[in-house]
């Protein structure tokens, strides 16, 4: 079955760029901790830094997956939905890849700042997210989840229409990320509550996952409907 | 044994029809030659063949199923075209590996055969690689997949006259050894007629003619002599083509020659040979060939 073949190569390649990405965000991190524990100033632990730029990164490479592996396995004899499956697959394998080495990553901050005994204060993204390891790995994951898809559906939107009716596609996916930071309550939904006359910043945690589930399935169908019988560019 | 059967196939573009009602069958392990002139649907039709894009109408089919989305024909079928290679900075193993995965009959050994054959490096990017050597890999990728029914689309643009010899004869040395069906499109008519068993020709969207070899050439003939017998002699036929060096004159007649007729020329001192595949092309297409 080439759907599993494609999950596993597109995983492979995907997570490769992640290490890449989570090396270099470390590194960053570093240098703030080490500057922070000199000058003395608060600043967010691993995760909450990371939060900064992983939406971004999935964005990007969703928007990747749709020009670099689409053609590359159709040309292969691969059906495009063998390709849709081994990217639905590949990018959420991405997220939980993703998540799972961020929170890693900063418990073993926590360690270490603890045996330092440092002098450093440090804003956790936990404490933000309803102050389980569980709530925010399940927000972390759903949000960059949801930013890879809504890459993909500006990839194949690109790839499919040209560059005109791309950029609807962005409009599109710029209400995707409203709804995803509505959902999720960051920065989006925060400023727009001074003008929503809606009170509902105190969404559970259970309508968030709900609602996820609904963007999710939304977003794909729209990239399977655009893929199902897209033209090879030659 | 595979059989490629299209059947009324048309293809619109936003304002312009590619292929209009095409139908023929294809079958058995021969080399099929599809020529036709710039813009006459050749990519098009090849690109339905391997599921690059569906037909607007009509029916492509392999031993009866339909390729589009059709994972067990899909894998069977690979197109090679002449690639814009500028951005893949991934390397010769890299991609050849993407092959290995995904095509069941890929070899391996018979690709670094081909790589050392056509002097291809292993670890440079494609995009590090000469257009002519970009060609070479793509027609590597073809022949390594082995793929029961490959197809190249003027894979040899960019190649030097030696590369393209090289080409043709690891293709029919492939032929020989493991036969399959392989169809190639081109403009080098007469460079490689000597490879194909049976011609195609597409003209503005249509399918013209569906031939072997042997018949189509012997549809016409060339008649070399002194220019004044070869003007009495050719006077009330249809000439395609006309060369003449002195007082030496060959011309292209198309049609066959009555067995009077034959008797006739040779009593008159002219030679009578085979016409070119390139010069009935020309003729069939109605223009000079670009």
């Amino acid at each position: 079955m080439n759907a599993k073949k494609v999950t596993i190569d597109m995983l492979y390649e995907q997570m490769k760029w992640a290490f890449i990405f989570l090396s270099v965000i470390l590194l960053i991190q570093i240098s703030f901790t080490v500057i922070s524990l000199l000058k003395e100033f608060s600043r967010g632990d691993f995760l909450l830094f990371s939060y900064n730029s992983t939406p971004i990164f999935m964005l990007i490479i969703g928007i990747i997956s749709a020009y670099s592996f689409l053609p590359t396995y159709v040309k292969q004899g691969v059906t495009r939905k063998d390709y849709f499956l081994g990217g639905t697959l590949s990018g959420a394998g991405v997220a939980v890849g993703l998540t799972v080495s961020s929170i890693l990553i900063t418990l073993i901050e926590h360690e270490v700042i603890g045996l330092l005994n440092a002098e450093t204060q440090l804003d956790t993204w936990t404490n933000q997210m309803g102050g389980t390891w569980l709530s925010a790995f399940v927000f972390y994951c759903f949000s960059i989840i949801i930013f890879y898809y809504i890459g993909w559906l500006i990839g194949v939107g690109y790839y499919r229409y040209g560059w005109v009716v791309g950029f609807g596609f962005i409009a599109v996916a710029i209400v995707f990320m409203m709804v995803t930071d509505f959902l999720w309550e960051s920065e989006v939904w925060k400023n727009s509550s001074d003008w929503l006359p809606l009170e509902l910043s105190h969404i559970s945690v259970m309508l968030s996952v709900v609602g996820s589930l609904i963007v999710i399935t939304v977003l794909l169908i729209l990239i399977r409907t655009i893929t199902r019988r897209i033209r090879i560019k030659m | 044994m595979y059989k490629i059967e299209a059947k009324e196939v048309s293809v619109n573009y936003k304002d312009f029809q590619a292929l209009k009602n095409v139908s023929f069958s294809l079958e058995g392990n021969k080399i099929y030659g599809l020529i036709g002139r710039n813009g006459a649907g050749k990519t098009t039709f090849l690109s339905l063949l391997a599921a690059f894009q569906e037909a607007s109408a009509g029916q492509i089919q392999v031993n009866g199923e339909d390729v589009f989305e059709n994972p067990e024909m899909m894998e069977k079928i690979a197109l090679l075209y002449d690639v814009d290679y500028k951005d893949e900075t991934e390397k010769v193993k890299n991609m050849l590996e993407v092959a290995k995965r995904y095509r069941p009959n890929y070899d391996d050994e018979y690709a670094m055969y081909l790589l050392e054959r056509f002097k291809l490096p292993l670890d440079k990017p494609i995009n590090k690689l000469s257009k002519g050597m970009q060609s070479a890999f793509n027609v590597v990728m073809g022949l390594a997949c082995r793929t029961p029914i490959t197809i190249f689309d003027e894979v040899y643009l960019g190649m030097d006259a030696p590369t393209r010899e090289i080409f043709y004869k690891e293709l029919l040395e492939e032929q020989t050894n493991r036969p399959r069906m392989f169809i190639l499109s081109t403009h080098l008519v007469s460079e490689m007629d000597h490879l194909f068993d049976e011609i195609v020709i597409i003209d503005q969207g249509e399918m013209l003619l569906h031939e072997d070899y042997e018949s189509l050439v012997s549809k016409g003939v060339s008649i070399t002599g002194d220019a004044d017998v070869v003007d009495q002699f050719t006077q009330d036929k249809e000439i395609l083509n006309e060369q003449r060096l002195g007082q030496t004159k060959a011309v292209m007649v198309y049609g066959t020659l009555g067995n009077d007729e034959l008797e006739k020329a040779r009593d008159n001192g002219l030679d009578v040979g085979p016409v070119s595949l390139q010069d009935l092309f020309i003729h069939l297409t109605d223009g000079e060939e670009s």
